[in-house]
């Protein structure tokens, strides 16, 4: 069987991460790549480590003339993968990159949070339109197979709420802070230098990042249609030790969780005091979610909300998904 | 430790005379309501410490009556562990039921051999604790207790506050306890409220409905 052929848009830290699990693996070959600025194209197989040496030293992975939006519109690929840094205002470049694809008939598979939380309801249909797949397992906590696992593990429960640690960054500056007595900033100065947060945490910090991923879960698995401004949304900067101090004594923990319950209209991320035998209680950088069902009751999904390689497992699974239906 | 009625027997929607209270039955004369002549009476939780003796049988001895005299359990505590100075089993149990109701349960409970050695009405069953922080002092700690509590339906039971520095933010626990669940969403909006106002974070708990 022909291997599938994948374009991939996104030379960051999950586009080499997808470079790595889909090494050597006979069922796809990478024939376009692009990243910022430039793309590269080679029906036989990218060299994809060369290309990343070459960006490295030049800062351009391939050809300038080729930009991310040319390969959608023209190269000849079955799967785009779109892994470019999110952007929540607009989507853009990747929505029109994406729609591009759709409109070609061609798969996409996403860990890009910006189009999805913001057109989501638009990718599907042009998807099924064109009889494709249009898949972004990645887009909420990362490896942990969550977007799946509520549609078709729970298939047939009603979701009567869920609750959700969603952002790495945020559980462990909390992690940080309750374990060894350090400030807010202490903690955040610690994540930045682990590598955990961004130069410019904001997103993280403030809740958006946790918000836009409840906005993702909403509208494509609960049939909603609401907008990250619809969200309540309260950071974690302005805890104090203090606070986690008298939490601790009190045998609970505070955790900054992401709240849906769609009977009560509630959409909230704010810092919530949790029993500390609650599985939602993770350490560090994990994520966890806790879907309340009609009829399995509680479930807890827990893993790696982020990371290169965790990230491109969910992209690899989505790919396998597509492989079985579409194949 | 009687309730006598004019026209003893089932109080429910039946026209009444007079009712006397012989207390010290532990509930109030506010919880029954009458309306033109007709007595109404008003479940009011209650709570019984039992002591069992530690044989076969004994936690039937004490649900049983409870369950026939149609009182609504709302909870149960049991440990075999935990024992009285006399060796039996403690049971704590919380349950509604109309307050004539009350003398009757007791009367059966002890013809079983359960020994009730201590009865309580309930009012603030519902407990839920809260982190605040910000200017809590500052902004008239008074006035942010006065107006969440409310007797019998809300009230604050326990603050502990923090306060590092003069100018620095202060964090505090505090704990409402409400009649019920209804009672406790209002309260809860209201602290919201004044959290709002106030400039103060709420950080409120993961639990049950609300």
């Amino acid at each position: 069987m022909k291997p599938w052929k994948i374009a991939l848009i996104g030379l960051g830290s999950v586009g080499r991460g997808v470079g790595k699990v889909l090494k050597g693996d006979p069922r796809f070959i990478i024939v376009a790549a692009a990243d910022s600025k430039s793309g590269i194209l080679d029906p036989a197989g990218i060299d994809l480590e060369a290309a990343l040496a070459m960006k490295k030293k030049t800062g351009l992975c391939g050809d300038p003339a080729w930009s991310s939006f040319r390969i959608a519109c023209e190269a000849d690929y079955d799967i785009l993968i779109e892994v470019t840094p999110t952007n929540v205002v607009t989507g853009e470049p990747a929505l029109s990159t994406i729609k591009t694809a759709l409109q070609r008939s061609k798969h996409v598979v996403t860990s890009n949070k910006g189009p999805v939380a913001l057109a989501s309801n638009e990718l599907l249909r042009i998807a099924a339109e064109n009889n494709v797949g249009f898949l972004y397992e990645g887009t909420v906590a990362g490896a942990v197979p969550i977007i799946r696992g509520i549609q078709y593990g729970l298939a047939g429960n009603k979701i009567k709420a869920l609750y959700g640690v969603l952002n790495g960054t945020c559980n462990y500056i909390l992690t940080r802070m309750k374990e060894e007595d350090l400030t807010y900033e202490q903690a955040l100065s610690e994540a930045r230098d682990l590598g955990y947060a961004e130069a410019n945490p904001t997103s993280d910090v403030n809740g958006t990042d946790a918000a836009i991923k409840l906005v993702i879960i909403a509208n494509t698995l609960l049939g909603m249609n609401v907008k990250l401004a619809d969200v309540k949304c309260t950071g974690i900067s302005e805890l104090t030790v203090d606070a986690l101090k008298m939490a601790d004594e009190n045998g609970r923990s505070i955790r900054l969780i992401a709240t849906l319950n769609p009977e009560k209209n509630i959409l909230e991320v704010s810092p919530r005091l949790l029993s500390q035998d609650n599985p939602l209680v993770v350490s560090g950088t994990l994520n966890a979610i806790t879907v309340e069902t009609e009829y399995a009751g509680p479930i807890t999904f827990i893993g790696r909300g982020a990371g290169s390689v965790e990230t491109a497992s969910a992209i690899l699974a989505d790919l396998l998904f597509i492989e079985e239906k579409y194949g | 430790m009687r309730i006598l009625r004019a026209n003893d027997g089932q109080c429910n929607g039946t026209l009444i005379n007079h009712v006397i209270y012989d207390n010290p039955y532990p509930f109030q004369k506010e919880e029954l309501l009458i309306t033109r002549g007709i007595c109404v009476q008003k479940n009011v939780r209650t709570s019984l410490r039992l002591e069992l003796k530690d044989k076969p049988g004994q936690l039937l001895a004490a649900i049983e009556p409870i369950s026939k005299i149609g009182a609504n359990v709302i909870t149960i505590s049991h440990q075999r562990d935990t024992k009285s100075k006399t060796g039996n089993l403690i049971v704590n149990i919380v349950i509604s039921l109309p307050e004539a109701r009350l003398p009757e349960l007791i009367d059966v409970l002890r013809k079983n051999e359960v020994a009730v050695v201590r009865i309580g009405t309930e009012y603030l069953t519902c407990t839920k604790t809260f982190i605040l922080i910000g200017h809590i002092l500052h902004t008239d700690l008074t006035d942010t207790v006065n107006r969440i509590d409310k007797k019998n339906v809300a009230e604050v039971t326990e603050l502990q506050l923090i306060m590092p520095g003069i100018a620095e933010r202060s964090t505090a626990k505090l704990t409402i306890k409400a009649g019920g669940e209804a009672e406790m969403i209002n309260a809860i909006s209201l602290l919201k409220e004044i959290a709002l106002e106030k400039h103060l974070l709420i950080i409120d708990e993961i639990g049950g409905d609300l």
